[in-house]
C-alpha cells in the first residue's frame, strides 16, 4: 500500500524516507506481535460465527470460555441471524432431517441434509413445540418430555408433570405441549394440557425451578385447540394455537402470554367471514397466517402485537388440472434471501409427486422446487435459527440460591440496625 | 497529501482555524503524518465528527493517536466509496484482497476508535470468514491468544466437545 502511495504521487518526496522507515517499523512489528483484540470487539466477530464452531471456541481459552456463556453474548447471537435450518419431521416418532439456510439459488437444486437424532432417543421422537432454537421434544410414547437443543447437542429431561404422571395410566392423553420465553423473569416456560373428563387441565413448568404448577383459570375452556398437523407458534413470548368456537366451529387464533400466564383471543382478520384459517407460523418474527377462500391464491397476514393485521404477501396457488384432485397444503416457511417464500407444499400421502419444498418468487409468480438429497418424507417443518441458548438445571444454579439467602440476611440485619437507630432516635426525642 | 506537521500539530489543533481552510478537515495519524479529507468523510467518522461538533467546528485538525498513516489511507478510501455508495461485493472483495491477517485486525481496531459502523460490520465479517471452519489452535494463533487450560482441562473439554471437531479445514500457513 505504502509502495503504492509512493507510486501515486500521494506523498511528498519529503517524507519518502520516513515512510520508508515506517514501513519497516510496522512488518517488523507484524512478525514480533500480532495485534490483541478486545473482547467487546471480538464479540461482533463471533456473534458472526456458526454455532458448531462457537461451540468449539470455547476451547480457544478461558475468556473466550466466558464470552460465549455470557447470555448478553447468546442473546446478541441470536438476534443478529435470520432462520439458519429447517427442520423436517414426520410424527410418527421418527427422525429429523434438517436442511441449511440460504439454499442454493440454482433451480431444481439439490439440497444438503443432515439426519438428526437426539441422544436419549434412538427410537424415534416426535417434535412438539420449539423456541429460540430450543425443541421440546417426547418419546417413548409421549411418555417423557425432553428439551433439546440440535445446534449444541445438549439435552435435559424434564421433570414429569404430576397431574399426567397420575391419570396417564388411566388413559388420558397429553395433546399439547409448548414452550415459550418469558423475557420478564429470563425464564423457559413449558405448558401441558391433558383432558380430563371432556375439560382441560393445563400445566405450566418453569425451566429455571424446575417446578410445576397446575393453571388456575380455564379460560380457554370454550374453544377447541387445533393439535393435528399444526404446532403451536411460540414467539416473542406469546405460543398460539388455532383454535375454534364450540359452537359455531368458526376458527381463531388462540395465544397464551407466558409472562402473564393469560389465555386471549386474538382480533380477527379485517377480511370476511374467516371460517377456516388454514395455517399459522412465524417468519420474520411476526406471527403469520392464512385461510382459503378460492383456489387460486390466498393472502398471508402478519401481525407484531398480536393486533394489528397487516397484509403480507399474496401466493398464487399452483393450477391443478383436475378439478378434482385434492389441492396441496402450503406451508409457508421463511423468506429467502432474494425475496421468494420458501414453501413446504404437503400432498396426500408418500406417493403424492407434488409435494416438496419449492421457492416462490411473488414478481413471477412463478415456483421453482428442491430436490433433498434423501427421499425423505416428512409431516411437519421447523424453521430456526441456530442459538447457543440452554436453560441451566437447577442444580447449577445451587450458588445462585446461596447468594440471595445470604441477600436477604443481609437486608434483614440492615432493617434490624434501621429500626434500633429510629427506636434510639424516638427515645433520644 | 501527506505531509509531516509534527511540529505544528500542537499548535493546529487548539488554535481557530481560519475560516477559507475550513473546507478540508486534518487528520493526524498516530506517527504524525496528516491526511487532508473532506468534510463528509470526516462524517462518516463517528468519532471525528462529534469532536467537530463539539468544538462547534473551530477546530478541524483532529489528532488520531492510535491510528498509523499505513491504516488511515485504507479507512479514507473506504469512507470514501461509502459515500459515493460504490461499496459493492467486488470492491470489498478487492478491498481486503490486498490486507494480511494483521492489518485486517489493525484495520478492524481504527473503525472501531473511529465508530464506522459499516466499515466495523465489514471487517467483523472478514475476520468472521477468514477464520470459519478453522481449528482451535488457528484461531488461537490468529488472535494471539494463549491458551490459558491445563492440560487436564483441555483434554476435558476437547472430550465434551469431540462432536464439534469434525470437519474443521486443515490449518494453512498464515500469510503473514
Amino acid at each position: 500500500m505504502l509502495q503504492r502511495l509512493l507510486s501515486d504521487g500521494r506523498c511528498t518526496s519529503f517524507v519518502q524516507e520516513l515512510v520508508e522507515e515506517l514501513h519497516t517499523r510496522f512488518s517488523s512489528k507484524h512478525i514480533s506481535a500480532p495485534v490483541q483484540l478486545p473482547e467487546d470487539i471480538i464479540a461482533e466477530v463471533l456473534k458472526r460465527i456458526p454455532v458448531k464452531m462457537l461451540v468449539q471456541c470455547k476451547s480457544v481459552s478461558k475468556s473466550w470460555t466466558r464470552i460465549l456463556m455470557d447470555p448478553i453474548f447468546i442473546n446478541m447471537q441470536f438476534h443478529f441471524h435470520s432462520p439458519t435450518r429447517i427442520v423436517l419431521s414426520n410424527v410418527n416418532h421418527t427422525y429429523s432431517i434438517s436442511v441449511s439456510l440460504p439454499l442454493n439459488p440454482n433451480p431444481n437444486s439439490v439440497l444438503n441434509t443432515q439426519q438428526l437424532c437426539p441422544p436419549p432417543c434412538e427410537h424415534g421422537f416426535c417434535i412438539k413445540d420449539y423456541c429460540n432454537g430450543l425443541f421440546v421434544i417426547t418419546v417413548r410414547h409421549e411418555k417423557s418430555i425432553i428439551l433439546w437443543n440440535p445446534s449444541i447437542s445438549q439435552y435435559r429431561v424434564l421433570p414429569p408433570s404430576p397431574f399426567f404422571e397420575n391419570h396417564c395410566s388411566r388413559g388420558f392423553s397429553r395433546d399439547i405441549c409448548a414452550i415459550g420465553y418469558d423475557s420478564s423473569k429470563d425464564d423457559y416456560k413449558m405448558i401441558t394440557s391433558t383432558f380430563f373428563y371432556g375439560a382441560r387441565i393445563f400445566e405450566l413448568l418453569s425451566l429455571n425451578s424446575n417446578s410445576w404448577k397446575q393453571l388456575p383459570d380455564a379460560e380457554s375452556a370454550p374453544y377447541h385447540m387445533e393439535t393435528f398437523l399444526q404446532r403451536p407458534v411460540s414467539i416473542n413470548g406469546s405460543i398460539f394455537w388455532i383454535a375454534s368456537d364450540k359452537a359455531s366451529y368458526k376458527h381463531m387464533i388462540m395465544r397464551f402470554d407466558v409472562c402473564q400466564e393469560r389465555f386471549s383471543l386474538l382480533p380477527a382478520l379485517p377480511d370476511v367471514n374467516v371460517r377456516n384459517v388454514c395455517w399459522i407460523g412465524d417468519i420474520n418474527q411476526s406471527l403469520c397466517t392464512y385461510y382459503l377462500s378460492n383456489n387460486s391464491y390466498f393472502h398471508i397476514w402478519s401481525t407484531r402485537d398480536a393486533f394489528n393485521w397487516v397484509k403480507l404477501i399474496t401466493v398464487s396457488m399452483i393450477p391443478e388440472p383436475n378439478p378434482r384432485t385434492p389441492s396441496l397444503y402450503y406451508v409457508p416457511l421463511c423468506f429467502t434471501e432474494n425475496g421468494e417464500l420458501l414453501i413446504s407444499l404437503r400432498g396426500y400421502g408418500i406417493f403424492d409427486r407434488r409435494r416438496g419444498l419449492a421457492a416462490y418468487d411473488p414478481n413471477e409468480q412463478s415456483y421453482r422446487r428442491f430436490v433433498l438429497e434423501e427421499n425423505t418424507y416428512w409431516l411437519e417443518e421447523a424453521v430456526y435459527s441456530d442459538s447457543l441458548f440452554f436453560p441451566k438445571e437447577p442444580s447449577d444454579q445451587a450458588c445462585s440460591h446461596s447468594s440471595s439467602g445470604f441477600l436477604k440476611k443481609m437486608l434483614l440485619r440492615f432493617s434490624h440496625t434501621i429500626f434500633s437507630h429510629l427506636a434510639c432516635n424516638a427515645t433520644s426525642d | 497529501m501527506a505531509e509531516e506537521v509534527s511540529s505544528q500539530m500542537n499548535s493546529l489543533s487548539i488554535s481557530e482555524t481560519n475560516p477559507s481552510s475550513s473546507a478540508t478537515i486534518s487528520l493526524v495519524s498516530g506517527d504524525d503524518i496528516v491526511f487532508k479529507v473532506e468534510p463528509t468523510i470526516a462524517k462518516e467518522m463517528e468519532t471525528v465528527q462529534s469532536f467537530i461538533d463539539e468544538t462547534d467546528g473551530k477546530i478541524t485538525t483532529i489528532p488520531l493517536p492510535n491510528i498509523s498513516s499505513h491504516d488511515l489511507p485504507y479507512v479514507i478510501e473506504y469512507c470514501e466509496k461509502s459515500i459515493a455508495g460504490k461499496i459493492t461485493k467486488e470492491f470489498e472483495a478487492e478491498f481486503v484482497k490486498k490486507l494480511n491477517n494483521e492489518e485486517v485486525k489493525e484495520l478492524f481496531l481504527a473503525a472501531n476508535y473511529l465508530n464506522i459502523k459499516k466499515l466495523l460490520d465489514f471487517l467483523s465479517q472478514v475476520i468472521a470468514d477468514r477464520i470459519a471452519n478453522k481449528s482451535v489452535e488457528y484461531v488461537r494463533r490468529y488472535f494471539g491468544i494463549e491458551n490459558d487450560f491445563t492440560p487436564e482441562e483441555e483434554a476435558k473439554l476437547r472430550e465434551e466437545l469431540a462432536w464439534t471437531f469434525t470437519g474443521v479445514d486443515p490449518d494453512d500457513e498464515d500469510e503473514n
